[in-house]
Parts: structure tokens; C-alpha cells; sequence
């Protein structure tokens, strides 16, 4: 990255602001989806299914805002404590995903279980790809929280995936909340 | 913004350095280019193949035919019809078109006019050519699955597009190779449209950008904003066709619950229209420039044409329902889209007027890029007046899926855009090679595509009003067609002729860039005063020795108080004034 | 390769009947009108195309003029000039303006008015009207009348495949939908042409009044075999269509099948 040494930092800020506003429209197009269904189903969730229960959303919700507010944590003062807990907060929260989709199967909601089951799986399966993706860029932040010198030598690498992590936050809160929840 | 200078780059020491693995912008650009030409090359004879079936029914492909289908004697079959005309219009949108005005000449042009060394992001610029070359793959990979690639044309509407309607795994490679190539388009747009903020020279403001700039860099916009919309529609697609969701599904197929399969084409569409701006800004931009600097006067209202690109651009989210008329949404909507679709001629025409003030009292320069710059202003305002027809809803209950349509969108974004591209080639050859192009081919090049091209999309629309429909494997089947016959004929004709004509480009193309022993024309064979003439041609690899500070606009032409010699000055040059 | 000219003089280049390109082009018009309000459509194409041509031959003017005008020969000291002038941008705007005002408003006011007065305007609950029930699939098309007593998934409803007939001067209403994929129910002769979609319902209503058989085309991609998905539509007058229906209704009760037709398709009326 020896290359890039000369720029300034809100360089690249502009760029990951863009790249959020491209995500931003992904997911909007998603809800967009789901805004229809809704909006044209005579009763939601459709006949035949039943109101999910909000222990698993809800959990990840929990575990998703714990573990930006803990890189929130890292990018203010650095270190490895709050850094491993991210990273553990975030496994955490796909290994719930995966129970969730393990409890909707039990349920008898199947991906093919008309657009009420695509529409949770679609959702859950986007966001947890998107999840897998950010876990991989924080094994790329991994070795800034070795040391003091290497924390403050790439404050930019580590903001913009800290950009990363806590859009993916929110999109979660409103999924939970607009798809579960309401 | 806060400029900054970049380092230059360590001169590339290996083949696989300086050519495969690099992150120089000019070098990532031919790659586009050479990518571009070569999908142009595939969509073309594709394109020759779907009029070959029309124009000649029955009759084997010549040459090739025999070799591709043995089994009928070269007739091209009805389903490998119906493979071609989706892959031709698959592939010269978004693997020619796309690469080659806005991968190639976005990548070439813009550290180039702006006065910077390089992209802001040059791991991101080569990652994003890989990327659509991995696309690349993708898409040519589903023409040899067992049943074919996809076919379902180039929207790929469902329920067609699922398993209900195409059970191939080629509409599967489909969706993914659009999906993969529309992530390259993104992290080249958000490259570029950083680039354009940060690394303007110093000097340079938002109206002192070349309006190339400003076409490459609003299609960038458009393109970060909405190639991620069909990306979702691509990844529910793909859910569809491999997880067994249902959001498209709908009718017998739906066992549990249904879809809207409608729901795609609005997803489509809200992608689908700016998409089609998205091919044209480039094009415009470029024409902009180059008719100002063959007439050798200042573009006519340079910054009214920068902020009719920008409406225009704006408007375009808005009108993507005039596509669906046909899908009977309400009539409130109808209504709504079809009022917002015709406030775009206001500033198409304000454009147009620009375009033709520029050349008024000139002094113009007969060049073969201004002759392709004439041809664009030609096609594009045909194709545009075209567009009424189909934006006002009762006559398109008529013309939609005719061939109306199809000759209206290849004047406005396959003729103006390929006429557009040539004429980028013609203009920027000498910087990107050193050489340049013979211009007596290039007349010849120039005139028979142009006479080739109206052949073919005036007959298609000809045909369209005739009540032809489109993506008909034979329209002899129809009584009502059969007198369009010999218009269909003329197409084909034409058609071939327009491919004839792409041979005087390739040798032209080829022997100038390999066998010429020609001199090097120098900085600035067009004497033209933007940035990238005032470096030597081929552009050296760091560009600018020294990052130029810029004192004018882009076009400064034909001022009557120059007094150096020349009829231009260079932007980095203090404007003369009496 | 054959030339350009031999196309343009020789008769019968594919088919043997046809009379060449220069004859095809002059006599170029869309299939017969054989519909009440097909000529609406066919107003406004040729207005707007007046109005086209208009502005074409002023784009023409300019763009072949000038640089004939103000080549490089002619005029050698360009006019020095950025287009900023108020009279410029006063002149610049005025074209903008008088396009949409003169061309687009025109035109959608007068296509809005046809769309909402003509076209969306369906016939009333008691309006003595044809009802046909469409269903497309790969790759053909079904029709369904309701037969004598009026009411569909009755006993006595006729079901023809590929086969519309429809009288004269009667309003006639189809209600459509789609098995499998999106087709188009197009009827170049009337002018019009509407979606069948899998999962909704869409309509369309037509007045003919010119007995014979015409074409009708599914103009949206369908498949491989898209471009045989054809049908014919005979028009009779309305005795003549009484008797058809009513020898329909006969054979069709003849051969009972087992299955009723409701099993597989008939929805209800939206009025």
C-alpha cells in the first residue's frame, strides 16, 4: 500500500461513501420487493403461516449492535481486546443465522414456502453473504491491532471498514425491524 | 477538494507487468478496448446471423453456417435463433459498449483530461477489468452448455427467464456473468467518480472539465447508483432459478403462493432506463468536445450543455415506466410516466441546439472524428424523434415489441453509440499509440457504416410500422408480414454491407498500429489545447512530469487575440484577452 | 453477395409475389384497420411524424448547411463565441420550450385523452357486450365464451384453441392471463396489444367491424417457438356469429369431458 501513502484520507473516504450509497440501493431494491408483496397480500404473513417468533432476529440484533458498538470502541482507542470481540461478536452472529434458518426449517418455511419463505431466506441469505464479506476485510484489519504503531499507520483502512461493518449493522436493524417486526 | 499529488509510477519491467498485472490507467483502458473490439467482433456476426434468418429464410448461413449446425445443413434453428439475438444484445451492451466508450476511454481519458497520474485507485481500476474478464468468461461459457445459452432476450423477463420457461444452466451463467460484470462497472464508477473530485488540476473547476469528463463521469454516477438495482434483481433471479424461491414465480408454476413476475421488469426498468443514458453520456460528451474542436470555435453553451446532461441524467430515474406500458399498470401511472418521459426533450433539445451552435459560423475542419461526430448528432436525433412515438402511450400499444422499437433503440444507443466510439478512436488514436489512423479508410469506413446503419435501423423501423414484432424466427409465418418481405431483405442487405464496412476499421486499425512505418505525429496533431496534448504521444506512463495548473476552459478556439501562431491555447495557458 | 440495385428493380427476391423494395416502401402502411378506434392511433403516429419531420428537416438544415457554409475553406476565422450571450441562451431556451410545448404537450394531451376516454374505458356492468377469456401458453392461445346463458364455468361454454371469432359492432371484451410464461395478445389489425401475465389478470376491449379472418401474434418473447404462437381471428357479422356460437355450443356439448373446464382456468369477472 506504499503506493497510495500520499493520500489524504478523505480520498478515500468520498470513495466508501459511494460504495455505501451502491449497497444502500442494493438492499433499497430489496425492501422495494418486499414493500410490494406486503403492500399487495390480502393478510402477512400469508394464510397458512404463522407469526415468527423474534428470539433469533432479535438475538442478532443484540449481537450485531454489540459488535459495532465494540469496533466503535476500536476505532477510538485501538487494541486487541475490543477488536477480538468483533470479530467473535460477528462469527456469532452468522453461526444465530444459521440456527435461525435451522429453526425456520423446523417450522416447515422453506425457501420455496411462496414469497413469505423467499423473502426471509432472500433477505437473510444477502445480508449474511454480505457479513461473510466484512468478516473477511476485518481479517484484513486483523494485523493493525498488533500494535500502537500499526493501529495509527492505517486509520484509514480501519475507518472504512468500520464504514463497512456498521452499515451492515443498520441494514440488519432495519431488516429486523421492518420484515420481523412489523 | 484537497488535490494531491500522486507518485508516478515505477516504470513496468516484465511482459506480465506492463501488460497483464497493471495498474496503469492507459494500459487498463486498451485492455477494455481490445476486450470491446473483440465482443463487437461476436455481437456483430451474431447480429449478422439474426438478420441472415430474417432477410433469408431457410437459406444456410454462408461459410460458418455448415460448421456451427451440421444437423440442418446450416440453417440456423429456431432456438439457436432465439440464443442469438439475447446474446447480442447481452453482449454489445454490456460487453462492448460498456467497455469500450466507458471502460476504455473513461479509463484513457480521464487522468488524461483532468491532469492527474493516475485513477485514484489503481488496485481497484485492474481489479475491475479482472473482474469483468471473469464476467467475460461466464457469459461466452453458457454458449457451450448442453442446451444452449441463455434466450430469453436481453431483459430476460420471467417467468421466461426461470426454470419454468429456460431450464439450461446457460440463463443461470447468464444472470451470474451480468451480475459479476455489473460489480466491475460499479467499482469502476466509484473510481472514477472519485477521481473526479479529487484529482482535478489545480486550477480546474466542475465547467473547466472537457465535457467528455463530464458524460463519463455523471454515466459513472448513474452507473454506482444503479447497476446495484439489477444486481439485486440478478441475485433474486439466481435464488429463483437455484434455491427454489418464488418472487418471480407466478401461474401453474407457482405450487405455493405466488410471485409478481411483473415485479422484475420494474426492477429491470428502474435499472434499465438510466442504463440506457448510461451508454449515451459518454457518446455525448465526447461529441460535445470534438465538434467544438473541429470547429475550432468554443463548445456553443458548454456549461448549458453540462447541466442538460445532468437533468437529463436526473429525469431518467423517472420515466422507466413508459417500457411497461403494456402491462397494463394504472392509468394514473401510465399517465404520470408518459408526461415525465416527454420533459426529457427539453433538454435533449436545448442539447441539440447547443450541439448545432457550436457549428454555426465555425470553421470546420472536415476530420474523420468530426465526420463521425456529424453521424452521431444525425442517428441520435432521429433515434430521439423516434422516441416519441413509443413515450406516448396509445401509439406505443401499437409500436411496443415491434421492430419500431427496436431500429428506435439502436439509432439512440447502438448507431449514436458505436458512431460515438469510432470517433473517440479516430481522435484519441494518435495519443494512445503514437500513430495515426489513415484517414482515407476512415472516410470509407465512415460513409459505408453510415449508409449500412440507416439502411438497417430506418428499415427496422419501416418494418415496426408495418406491425412486424420483434424477435420472430420467421416472419413468413404471418400473412400481414408478408409484404414487408422485400424491406426485410433490404435490412439484411444493409446489414451486411455495415459489416463489410468494419473491415476497412480493422485493417485500417490493424496496419496502422503494426505494419505503419509512419512518423510520430507529435504532441498535438489536432491542435487542440486539452490537457492530454500537452504531453507527448504515446502518453508516457506518468503522464504529466509535471501536474499541469490550469488557467482556461477546455475549448479555447479561434480567439481573435491570440498572437502566438496558433488558432488554440492550452489550458494551461492564462486566457488571452483583448 | 447481390446488389444493392437488382434488389431494388427485381421482383420477388424470396417469395415470388413480392413487387420489390421501392414498392414495398411507398406502399408501406400498417396491417388494414378493421377496428371503431384504430384510426385514433393511427392520427396521432402520422401527426406526430408532421411534427417530426418539422424539426428533422431543420436538424438537417443545419447540420448539412453549416458545414458546407463554414467549412474550413469558406470561413477560415471562426466566430469567437462561448454561447453565454443573453440572446443566445433566450434563443437556446425558446427551442427547448417550443419543443416540448409544440410537439410533446400536444401530443400527450391528445393520447392522454384517447387513453383515458377510449381505450381504459371499459364498457359498463350492463353494457350488452362479447366476453372472451384468454389463456396463453407455450405456445398457443385458448379462447373461451361464456355461450348463451352469459356466465362462464357453466356447462355450455365454448372453448376454441388458436380460433377467435368475434362479431361486429359490438363492443368485445377480453379478460387474459398467462399459464406458463409472459406473452403479448397482439392484434396488428386493431391496433392494440396487451400483456398476458402468470398470476394477474389484465383486459383489453375492441370494436371491429370489417368481417374476415385476420391475424393475431403474441408479441412478447416467449420462448423458441414464440414466433408460431399464432391465431386467427374471423369477424362475422352478428347473425352469422349467432350461428356459429350456437353450433359451437353444440359439438362442445357432444363431446363432454370429464374434467370441467373451471379446473383449469376461468376466474371471476371484474364486472
Amino acid at each position: 500500500m506504499d503506493r497510495n501513502q500520499a493520500m489524504p484520507a478523505e480520498v478515500s473516504n468520498i470513495a466508501m461513501v459511494f460504495t455505501l450509497v451502491s449497497f444502500t440501493m442494493l438492499f433499497a431494491t430489496l425492501f422495494l420487493t418486499f414493500a410490494i408483496f406486503r403492500l399487495t397480500a390480502e393478510a402477512w404473513p400469508p394464510f397458512g403461516v404463522e407469526k415468527l417468533s423474534l428470539f433469533y432476529p432479535g438475538l442478532s440484533t443484540v449481537v450485531i449492535a454489540l459488535s459495532s458498538l465494540t469496533y466503535w470502541r476500536f476505532e477510538k482507542s485501538g487494541g486487541p481486546r475490543w477488536f477480538g470481540m468483533t470479530l467473535a461478536l460477528g462469527l456469532a452472529f452468522l453461526g444465530l443465522q444459521l440456527k435461525f434458518w435451522a429453526f425456520l426449517k423446523t417450522l416447515g418455511i422453506f425457501a420455496s414456502t411462496g414469497t413469505f419463505g423467499s423473502l426471509i431466506y432472500g433477505f437473510t441469505w444477502i445480508h449474511a453473504a454480505h457479513v461473510l464479506a466484512a468478516l473477511a476485510l476485518l481479517l484484513w484489519v486483523l494485523p493493525t491491532a498488533r500494535s500502537r504503531e500499526s493501529f495509527e499507520g492505517h486509520s484509514i483502512r480501519i475507518r472504512n471498514v468500520g464504514m463497512f461493518w456498521h452499515f451492515l449493522g443498520i441494514v440488519w436493524f432495519l431488516i429486523f425491524l421492518i420484515i420481523f417486526v412489523l | 477538494m484537497a488535490f494531491y499529488e500522486q507518485h508516478a509510477h515505477p516504470k513496468p519491467k516484465t511482459f506480465i507487468s506492463k501488460y497483464i498485472i497493471s495498474y496503469d490507467h492507459k494500459v487498463i483502458g486498451k485492455q477494455f478496448l481490445w476486450s470491446g473490439i473483440f465482443f463487437l467482433f461476436v455481437g456483430g456476426l451474431m447480429a449478422l446471423m439474426i438478420r441472415w434468418s430474417l432477410g433469408n429464410a431457410g437459406e444456410p448461413f454462408p461459410i460458418i453456417g455448415p460448421l456451427m449446425f451440421p444437423e440442418t445443413g446450416g440453417i440456423i434453428p429456431p432456438d439457436v435463433y432465439a440464443m442469438l439475438f439475447t446474446m447480442h444484445g447481452t453482449i454489445m451492451i454490456f460487453w462492448a459498449i460498456t467497455p469500450i466508450l466507458i471502460g476504455a476511454f473513461g479509463n484513457f481519458c480521464i487522468p488524461l483530461m483532468i491532469g492527474c497520474r493516475d485513477m485514484a485507485f489503481p488496485t481497484l481500476n485492474m481489479l475491475s477489468f479482472w473482474t469483468f474478464f471473469l464476467a467475460s468468461i461466464f457469459i461466452l461459457a453458457g454458449l457451450f452448455t448442453p442446451l444452449g445459452a441463455a434466450a430469453g432476450g436481453w431483459t430476460s423477463y420471467p417467468t421466461l427467464s426461470t426454470l419454468v420457461g429456460s431450464p439450461g444452466i446457460g440463463q443461470t451463467l447468464w444472470t451470474l456473468a451480468i451480475f459479476i460484470t455489473g460489480a466491475s462497472s460499479t467499482m469502476g464508477a466509484i473510481n472514477y467518480i472519485t477521481t473526479v473530485i479529487v484529482l482535478r488540476a489545480p486550477g480546474m473547476g466542475y465547467f473547466d472539465m472537457p465535457l467528455t469528463i463530464w458524460g463519463i463521469w455523471l454515466t459513472s454516477i448513474l452507473n454506482a447508483i444503479f447497476l446495484p438495482v439489477l444486481g439485486a434483481g440478478c441475485l433474486l433471479l439466481i435464488f429463483d432459478r437455484v434455491m427454489g424461491t418464488h418472487f418471480f414465480l407466478a401461474g401453474a408454476a407457482a405450487t405455493t403462493g405466488s410471485g409478481d413476475p411483473v415485479l422484475f421488469q420494474h426492477v429491470f426498468w428502474i435499472f434499465g432506463h438510466p442504463e440506457v443514458y448510461i451508454l449515451i453520456l459518454p457518446a455525448w460528451g465526447i461529441v460535445s468536445d470534438v465538434l467544438a474542436f473541429f470547429s475550432r470555435k468554443p463548445a456553443f453553451g458548454a456549461k448549458a450543455t453540462a447541466l442538460c446532461m445532468t437533468t437529463i441524467s436526473v429525469l431518467s430515474i423517472l420515466v422507466y415506466g413508459h417500457h411497461m406500458f403494456t402491462t397494463q399498470m394504472s392509468p394514473l401511472l401510465t399517465q404520470t410516466f408518459m408526461t415525465l418521459t416527454m420533459t426529457i426533450s427539453i433538454p435533449s433539445s436545448i442539447l441539440f441546439a447547443n450541439w448545432l451552435g457550436t457549428l454555426w459560423k465555425g470553421s470546420i475542419r472536415m476530420n474523420s472524428p468530426m465526420l463521425f461526430a456529424l453521424g452521431v448528432v444525425f442517428v441520435f436525433g432521429l433515434g430521439g424523434l423516434t422516441g416519441l412515438y413509443l413515450g406516448t402511450v396509445t401509439t406505443d400499444l401499437f409500436l411496443h415489441d415491434t421492430y419500431f422499437v427496436v431500429g428506435h433503440f439502436h439509432y439512440t444507443m447502438a448507431a449514436s453509440v458505436l458512431l460515438g466510439g469510432y470517433c473517440a478512436i479516430y481522435f484519441w488514436f494518435p495519443k494512445m499509440f503514437g500513430k495515426m489512423l489513415n484517414e482515407k479508410l476512415a472516410y470509407v469506413h465512415f460513409f459505408i457504416t453510415f449508409i449500412g446503419l440507416n439502411g438497417v435501423f430506418g428499415g427496422m423501423l419501416l418494418i415496426g410500422y408495418g406491425g412486424m414484432h420483434r424477435r420472430i424466427f420467421n416472419p413468413f409465418v404471418y400473412d400481414f408480414l408478408e409484404k414487408l418481405m422485400p424491406i426485410n431483405n433490404f435490412v439484411t442487405v444493409s446489414a451486411l454491407i455495415m459489416g463489410f464496412g468494419q473491415l476497412f476499421f480493422v485493417a485500417n486499425f490493424v496496419y496502422t498500429l503494426f505494419f505503419d512505418k509512419q512518423e510520430n505525429p507529435g504532441d498535438n496533431p489536432w491542435e487542440v489545447g486539452t490537457l492530454e496534448w500537452t504531453i507527448p504521444s504515446p502518453a508516457p506512463s506518468y503522464n504529466f512530469r509535471e501536474i499541469p495548473v490550469v488557467k482556461c476552459g477546455p475549448h479555447e478556439m479561434g480567439n481573435p487575440n491570440l498572437t502566438n501562431g496558433r488558432d488554440f491555447q492550452y489550458q494551461t495557458e492564462e486566457l488571452v484577452k483583448a | 453477395m447481390f446488389s444493392l440495385l437488382e434488389l431494388l428493380v427485381s421482383p420477388a427476391m424470396a417469395t415470388g409475389t413480392n413487387k420489390g423494395l421501392l414498392h414495398s416502401i411507398l406502399h408501406l402502411a400498417p396491417p388494414e384497420d378493421i377496428s371503431e378506434h384504430g384510426h385514433l392511433i393511427d392520427w396521432l403516429f402520422n401527426y406526430t411524424t408532421n411534427l417530426n419531420i418539422l424539426f428533422l428537416v431543420l436538424l438537417l438544415v443545419c447540420l448539412f448547411g453549416f458545414p458546407f457554409l463554414y467549412s474550413r475553406r469558406k470561413n477560415p476565422k471562426p466566430y469567437y463565441t462561448y454561447g453565454n450571450k443573453k440572446k443566445q441562451i433566450i434563443f437556446v431556451t425558446l427551442i427547448g420550450v417550443a419543443v416540448f410545448l409544440f410537439i410533446d404537450l400536444n401530443i400527450t394531451r391528445i393520447s392522454n385523452d384517447d387513453y383515458i376516454n377510449v381505450f381504459m374505458n371499459f364498457p359498463d356492468k350492463d353494457e350488452d357486450v362479447e366476453k372472451v377469456e384468454v389463456l396463453a401458453q407455450q405456445w398457443m392461445w385458448s379462447f373461451r365464451y361464456a355461450g348463451q346463458d352469459g356466465k362462464f364455468n357453466t356447462d355450455d361454454d365454448v372453448i376454441t384453441i388458436n380460433d377467435l371469432r368475434v362479431p361486429t359492432g359490438k363492443k368485445i371484451v377480453f379478460q387474459m392471463i398467462s399459464k406458463d410464461v409472459i406473452h403479448s395478445f397482439f392484434l396488428p389489425n386493431t391496433r392494440r396489444k396487451v400483456d398476458a401475465i402468470p398470476g394477474r389478470i389484465t383486459r383489453m376491449w375492441v370494436n371491429v367491424n370489417k368481417p374476415g379472418v385476420y391475424d393475431i401474434a403474441c408479441a412478447e418473447m416467449c420462448g423458441t417457438y414464440h414466433y408460431r404462437m399464432q391465431a386467427k381471428m374471423t369477424v362475422y357479422d352478428p347473425q352469422e356469429y349467432n350461428n356459429w356460437l350456437v353450433e359451437a355450443q353444440k359439438k362442445s356439448s357432444e363431446q363432454k369431458e370429464i374434467l370441467t373446464a373451471d379446473m383449469f382456468w376461468g376466474w371471476k369477472w371484474n364486472y
